[in-house]
């Protein structure tokens, strides 16, 4: 009798349970997926529709230059050691940097490919260091300046502390940094994503994932950036 | 009733909940920091981390996803806490649980941009969507095993005055 009642009981509460279950369950999932829906077209809208401050414009935050709300990435694969990267910037970047950089369009970041020898795998640890110190575009700038052929000593681990001396770096911890050998491994992986991006030689320029075939070809680079812009602004 | 008094008793899932909540928690605060002028972050010998958390797709409306995935794992784990403390709720389990599938399904979204529009995998991230699907399936069975009644194991009614737990307080509510 005892048990034929507890079982009854407890068909009973299982019954209540699967209603308690249609109550709750279903409401909450689809609330779930409206709040991710959301989520995910407010994040796109404001990615896009964000007002770039002055402040965004060209600031320097680690290794990428521009507004991380831009809507188009490039990313620059290169080698400090590699003289074709030095005239890159100089003949083409500098000029995307005005044009597309500084007015909040695209973020610029700039990814190690250390492949040309020992003196490319310390540069980008330098360069690592001075970032540490947020001063990685002057680092930049001033090593494609003091680039004199490869392994040859242009940067050699006590030109690379020199380069940082003149710029004026927090030399205790510029050479803390870069003689503990911390970064060797951050330039070690990026040479490996790269490689695994297809990455062969520098340098290698991506917008927003898609290789750029020829870099001279600056209309050919703008025509890339400006259509994804333009898919960026279709999709808004 | 007797059959819940296995699962909602026992500390052990909600502990195991509180503890992923930390670990996430952990990680979101980690990739959050390196927003802050925190430390470089270590990519687990992957790369990637600093791609992916440095690009747009980081950001929600100017804050840090990883800051609001800070905050999500505060809630599940305030959550879980009360059911530690307060004892089984089964409404505070449905939004433990409502907002594990949100940040499960987001984390997906999110994974589905680190493959496809990014092109770099930041062990981090995935580490975190491991932890918020691994909330979801844990306080799913969680909600499921209290109303499934056959699944646990039957009590004798002489035992129902046994250790006074969340479980039993829970029943004179309900």
């Amino acid at each position: 009798m005892v048990s034929q009642h507890l079982q009854k009981k407890r068909r009973l509460a299982a019954a209540r349970a699967k209603r308690r279950r249609a109550r709750f369950l279903a409401p909450t999932a689809l609330a779930a997926i409206g709040i991710v829906a959301v989520l995910i077209l407010a994040g796109n809208f404001f990615r896009g529709g964000e007002q770039v401050t002055t402040s965004d414009v060209s600031q320097r935050n680690g290794r990428t230059l521009g507004s991380p709300a831009a809507p188009v990435v490039i990313s620059a694969w290169e080698d400090f050691q590699c003289p074709v990267c030095k005239a890159a910037n100089t003949q083409v970047l500098d000029r995307l940097i005005a044009e597309y950089v500084d007015t909040g369009k695209v973020q610029l970041q700039y990814r190690y490919f250390a492949f040309l020898g020992p003196e490319s795998q310390w540069a980008a640890e330098a360069a690592e260091a001075a970032a540490e110190q947020g001063r990685f575009w002057e680092y930049h700038d001033a090593l494609y300046n003091a680039q004199a052929g490869e392994n040859r000593g242009a940067f050699s681990r006590e030109r690379l502390k020199a380069i940082a001396e003149g710029l004026g770096l927090d030399m205790a911890r510029f050479e803390a940094a870069f003689d503990s050998g911390k970064y060797r491994q951050v330039v070690e992986e990026e040479h490996q994503e790269g490689l695994d991006l297809g990455v062969v030689g520098t340098p290698t320029y991506f917008v927003n994932g898609t290789p750029v075939q020829d870099w001279r070809d600056y209309s050919a680079f703008k025509r890339l950036i400006d259509h994804a812009l333009g898919d960026h602004l279709a999709a808004h | 009733m007797p059959w819940e008094t296995t699962l909602q008793r026992t500390r052990l899932v909600p502990g195991a909940l509180i503890a992923l909540s930390a670990a996430g928690l952990a990680v979101s605060a980690y990739l959050s920091a390196a927003h802050f002028g925190g430390p470089p972050l270590t990519c687990g010998g992957i790369g990637g981390c600093d791609t992916v958390n440095s690009s747009r797709y980081a950001y929600f409306a100017g804050l840090p996803v990883a800051l609001l995935g800070a905050f999500l794992y505060v809630t599940l784990m305030a959550l879980a806490a009360a059911w530690v403390i307060r004892g089984w709720d089964e409404r505070l389990m449905t939004a433990f649980w409502g907002l594990a599938l949100a940040g499960a399904l987001y984390a997906l979204y999110l994974t589905y941009v680190e493959l496809a529009i990014i092109d770099a995998v930041c062990v981090w991230c995935v580490t975190s969507a491991l932890i918020v699907s691994a909330c979801l399936g844990l306080s799913s069975w969680a909600l499921l095993s209290a109303e499934r009644p056959e699944a646990a194991p039957v009590q004798a009614p002489e035992r129902r005055r046994g250790p006074a737990g969340a479980g039993s307080r829970q029943r004179s509510r309900t």
